[in-house]
């Protein structure tokens, strides 16, 4: 591998790990679920069922547009799985492409670049929902970019601090610099646990999972995250739903990168890959298990309560951020 | 003085534009009157008279285009010992009664890369106005002075950034207000409401009058030099650090409220929406665009030229005061009806984002931070980021407002809430609009996301000003809360711009009445090519930073900030800020090729989707909404809906809640008694004192909200590191 020109080792890379994590994510939310009904004693659908369903609405199912749209209505979905795909492939998990020393034409993931194509992912969902012209899309989009409005500040607030810690706001560069950290002083130090805390809200309220929103309702009047879906059918719901898999797997990958920085081949296609794939698997899984124990426990906030536990992650980034400049710059 | 001594021609050529602008201007409002006195006919006269003004702006403009481009291509890279500063004088003054210190009043026209970066951004759009006007004022019937206003307008504004002394500055500031005046008079003078146009007038002129006094206070403070008192800007630069401190600093209070009032910074914001929208909609992307920037080409002089060493505050007070701007402004643009208000509180949102860039530069410029070449390196990093921004918002802004000119010359409205669904009539207009619509937003892959991201980067590169012991307080509260109240600003403006794309372009018509009076077929060709020039821009800039960085930083270099710490390639921006002993104290990058794959995706997605159509068509079908009869008119989610939950938060936190418990009664004893009454009397207004102060703590201190309690850790948090840290 290490004989391509950087440019192509370096897509290479991308589209192997985009891939790798488009192809897991529905597997994710099945295990999620799966998890998540075992925890209340259902016996739930397997991990595959996700799968199937994509499989049922891309090929058994006609698809039909509302005659009112334009093309931003079918441009949408393909679209927003861009987004997603693109961020599965950045995001370092199966490889860190900020090797030191290195060429490479990109270096790495800017959290700040996250943040963006977050934010871009729902602009279209929202241009989809006027172009249908119902009501329905966009009374979720209206909440929708209410939770957005109160995470893209906390969001922010976290890379500063992440920033301040990292000397870096590169995701690579960063985890680069914790592998070489002994496992006490990662898990020891308070500013990444304070990070994770507030991720982990950020996570839960930009993937529409309990407390912000229930994932598995059917009330159009309460929905968040699955109303943006309302007006799509057929392929374009099932590309929707692959990229909302997507999103979901990239948050767990990012907390779960964060938890425990090691194991990511720093090599292409060494031999630390395969092992490497193995652990970000069990990571992964390890995760979605934290997420369902704390789904269970939890009841959804009322739309207009999910302020204060935004703001209470708003806090945690500050506290996050003022520790971090007293001990490392006073 | 110049490296080139054909250099000095430059000036000269800018100074023969300023010639065909004011040659055009004349041409617009005379010709016609003249006409009708030789007995000719008036409209073929205004005709003339609007073409020939609009050429000769057109041409103008492309000449500023090619003398400004030509003075950066050449001199862009030299770094910061470049010796590439032209000052030629044009008129020498006159000498008055003999007195030595009476200001000559001389005429210098002044060319840097900073003034160079502004000629081209006003000769740019000089061009694009004009040439969009041929079409947009066909058959106005006020062409021939709307064209000319515009013409002395463009010729005013490139003065603005030649001139090289105070008097001449404040004279060529007042021509400029007085032709924008005349512009704002336009909606009025189309039969338009007149109490607002009245209105608009009046505010307008009041507010550049305040801010032209505030200003001439400052040049006059900074020109009473102990050493050599002069309005010349050459000598302000020369004598700088002879300015005693105290003078500084009122200069620059004085600079700032000036200045600030010409943005439309947050507390005096409120002219901006008022005035702008009375004006021609096709002028309005010049007046908005570039001509409110030149405040900040002007607070780049005085700030960092004139008045250079910094105190620290100034850049503390410029970022709050920045943030504010930004969120405050973008709130009321989500809240407005009318197109062309929401865009006039986008620009001064936007100009919040450029004077968090300008304040951050400020901060870490400052005089406080003189000795830390690493603090400082980031202020070159922040002055690109806000030079970045200054054009980005001239070219997504003059995109919009342009697309706006079409949609008012074919629908005759810009009340949001009654179009709809112009994507299906006008697809070229609107898909131009949309590409706008997404660059203000920010999001990648156009160039807002580009400045943004460098403003935001300067803010992390920065990290180093907390070593400063003694101000780390300060600034642990000012660049969190100012990086917070952006972060707020950007996702208001994705959710405000939504709104404003989604409720006018998509969806069907929202009043059915006006559907019958839009013209048929797309705005004319000239009109929309301009706009298809804008859109590639916004493109291009997003997708090849690098095209643009290097003149961007001879600018800044020329302003004697060093620039190194931002490298730009064509694969990735790179900010690197190393100590001299060469240890990294801040290193990040970002990619432009996941950008650029952000087009190719969905471009290949889309290509794959067609064809995958044609294989299995899609059906089309009427709108469901629960079995009802469809109406369009009243079944779409409107705009105002879609932000509800935003404003309804905010106007609930932003109303102070008093607390009103009548005095309570059942203390009062008998009365009759004297001393007993006194008694009771002091009694019930103690126990009231008791009742009020409880239910004062209930309210506010401890009223069962979790944040509160969140606040009262952090802040025994800080105040215990902050014991450890001065203790240490």
């Amino acid at each position: 591998m290490q004989e391509f020109p950087p440019l192509f080792r370096s897509l290479i890379i991308l589209i192997a790990q985009a891939s790798f994590n488009a192809v897991i994510a529905p597997g994710a939310i099945g295990l999620l679920r799966w998890f998540n009904a075992r925890l209340q004693h259902r016996r739930g659908a397997d991990i595959f069922q996700p799968y199937r369903d994509l499989y049922k609405l891309t090929f058994r199912r006609q698809s039909s547009i509302f005659e009112p749209t334009s093309g931003i209505f079918w441009i949408a979905p393909p679209a927003i799985l861009a987004c997603y795909f693109l961020l599965g492939g950045l995001l370092p998990s199966l490889f860190l492409t900020d090797l030191p020393g290195a060429p490479a034409p990109w270096r790495g993931l800017d959290l700040l670049f996250v943040i963006y194509l977050l934010g871009l992912a729902k602009f279209i969902a929202g241009l989809a929902a006027f172009d249908a012209a119902t009501p329905f899309g966009n009374i979720s989009n209206g909440r929708q970019f209410f939770l957005h409005l109160l995470v893209e500040p906390v969001f922010l607030a976290t890379v500063y601090a992440l920033a301040l810690k990292g000397h870096t706001s590169n995701l690579d560069r960063f985890i680069a610099d914790q592998q070489q950290l002994s496992v006490i002083s990662v898990f020891a130090n308070p500013v990444m646990i304070l990070v994770l805390l507030s991720l982990g809200t950020i996570s839960l309220a930009e993937n529409g999972r309990l407390p912000f929103d229930k994932p598995g309702t059917h009330l159009e009047l309460t929905m968040i995250e699955p109303g943006t879906s309302l007006e799509f059918n057929g392929r374009g719901l099932a590309l929707i739903e692959w990229a909302n898999a997507m999103k979901l797997t990239f948050f767990v990958s990012l907390l779960s990168d964060l938890l425990f920085p090691w194991s990511l081949a720093t090599k292409s296609f060494s031999a630390t890959l395969l092992p490497g794939m193995l652990v970000y698997l069990v990571k992964l899984v390890a995760v979605i298990f934290l997420v369902a124990l704390w789904e269970i426990t939890r009841a959804k906030l009322r739309l207009r309560a999910v302020s204060g536990a935004l703001m209470a992650a708003l806090g945690v980034a500050f506290i996050a951020l003022v520790y971090v400049i007293m001990t490392d710059y006073l | 003085m110049t490296d080139n001594i054909w250099a000095s021609w430059i000036v000269w050529l800018f100074w023969i534009e300023c010639a065909i602008f004011g040659l055009g201007s004349t041409a617009g409002p005379f010709l016609p009157p003249v006409a009708r006195a030789l007995g000719l006919d008036e409209n073929r006269a205004k005709n003339w008279a609007m073409r020939l003004a609009l050429a000769l702006a057109f041409f103008g403009g492309l000449m500023t285009v090619g003398a400004s481009g030509w003075y950066l291509a050449t001199f862009a890279g030299r770094g910061e010992d470049c010796n590439c500063k032209i000052a030629t004088t044009i008129w020498s003054g006159i000498d008055i009664v003999g007195i030595s210190t009476f200001p000559r009043f001389a005429l210098t026209l002044y060319v840097d890369a900073l003034s160079a970066l502004f000629g081209l951004l006003i000769g740019f759009f000089t061009a694009c106005v004009a040439w969009y006007s041929f079409s947009w004022l066909d058959r106005n019937p006020r062409r021939h002075s709307v064209a000319g206003a515009f013409g002395l307008f463009a010729f005013s504004t490139l003065l603005v950034v030649l001139v090289n002394n105070g008097f001449w500055l404040l004279l060529v500031l007042e021509l400029m207000s007085l032709s924008f005046g005349y512009l704002v008079l336009y909606r009025g003078q189309q039969g338009g409401m007149q109490e607002e146009s009245k209105t608009a007038i009046r505010t307008y002129l009041i507010v550049s009058h305040v801010s032209t006094i505030c200003l001439a206070i400052a040049i006059l403070i900074i020109g009473n030099n102990p050493r050599s008192p002069s309005l010349d800007f050459e000598l302000f630069r020369q004598y700088r650090d002879s300015l005693p401190p105290l003078s500084r600093d009122v200069a620059f209070v004085f600079a700032l409220i000036g200045l600030g009032m010409r943005a439309g910074m947050t507390p005096f914001h409120f002219w901006v929406p008022v005035a702008h929208p009375q004006s021609p909609t096709t002028t309005h992307a010049f007046s908005l665009g570039v001509a409110i920037k030149v405040a900040i080409y002007l607070m780049i002089r005085f700030f960092f030229e004139f008045l250079s060493p910094i105190s620290w505050w100034w850049g503390a007070l410029l970022l709050v005061l920045a943030g504010l701007t930004a969120v405050l402004n973008v709130f009321y643009a989500l809240l407005s009806r009318d197109l062309k208000r929401a865009l006039a509180y986008h620009s001064v949102e936007n100009i919040g984002i450029i004077l968090v860039g300008l304040g951050l530069a400020l901060l870490f410029g400052s005089e406080r931070f003189g000795g830390d070449v690493t603090v400082r390196s980031v202020a070159g990093v922040a002055l690109i980021a806000s030079l970045f921004h200054v054009i980005n918002h001239a070219i997504f802004k003059g995109l919009l407002y342009l697309g706006t000119g079409c949609i008012e010359n074919r629908t005759h409205t810009v009340i949001m809430d009654e179009l709809g669904g112009l994507i299906r009539r006008y697809p070229w207009t609107s898909v131009m609009f949309l590409v706008g619509a997404i660059a203000i937003a920010g999001f990648p892959p156009f160039n807002g996301f580009i400045s943004e991201w460098l403003t935001l980067q300067s803010f992390f590169a920065g990290i180093d000003v907390y070593r400063a012991r003694d101000l780390t307080p300060v600034l642990m509260l000012v660049l969190p809360v100012t990086l917070i109240m952006l972060g707020l600003a950007f996702a208001l403006t994705a959710l405000a711009f939504v709104k404003i794309a989604g409720e006018t372009l998509l969806g069907l018509p929202r009043n059915p009445k006006i559907v019958a009076g839009f013209k048929p077929g797309d705005a004319p060709v000239s009109m929309r090519f301009v706009l298809f020039v804008l859109a590639a821009l916004c493109l291009v800039l997003g997708l090849f930073p690098s095209l643009l960085i290097p003149w961007l930083a001879a600018a800044v270099n020329g302003i004697g900030y060093d620039t190194r710490a931002l490298r730009a390639d064509l694969f990735d921006l790179t900010i690197a800020i190393q100590k001299s002993s060469g240890e990294s104290i801040y290193l990040t990058s970002l990619a432009m090729l996941p950008i650029g794959m952000l087009v190719v995706g969905p471009v290949a997605t889309i290509l794959a989707a067609f064809v995958w159509r044609r294989f299995r068509p899609a059906r089309s079908s009427p709108v469901w909404v629960g079995g009802e009869p469809y109406q369009p008119q009243t079944m779409q989610y409107t705009g105002s809906a879609l932000s509800a939950l935003v404003w309804e938060t905010f106007q609930k936190h932003a109303a102070a809640r008093r607390f009103e418990e009548p005095l309570p009664t059942v203390f009062a004893l008998a009365e009759g008694r004297y001393v007993m009454e006194q008694i009771n009397r002091g009694y019930n207004a103690g126990i009231a004192m008791v009742l009020r102060a409880s239910t004062w703590v209930g309210e506010h201190l401890q009223n069962g909200d979790i944040r509160m309690y969140l606040l009262y850790i952090f802040g025994a948090f800080i105040t215990v590191l902050l014991v450890l840290a001065v203790a240490r």
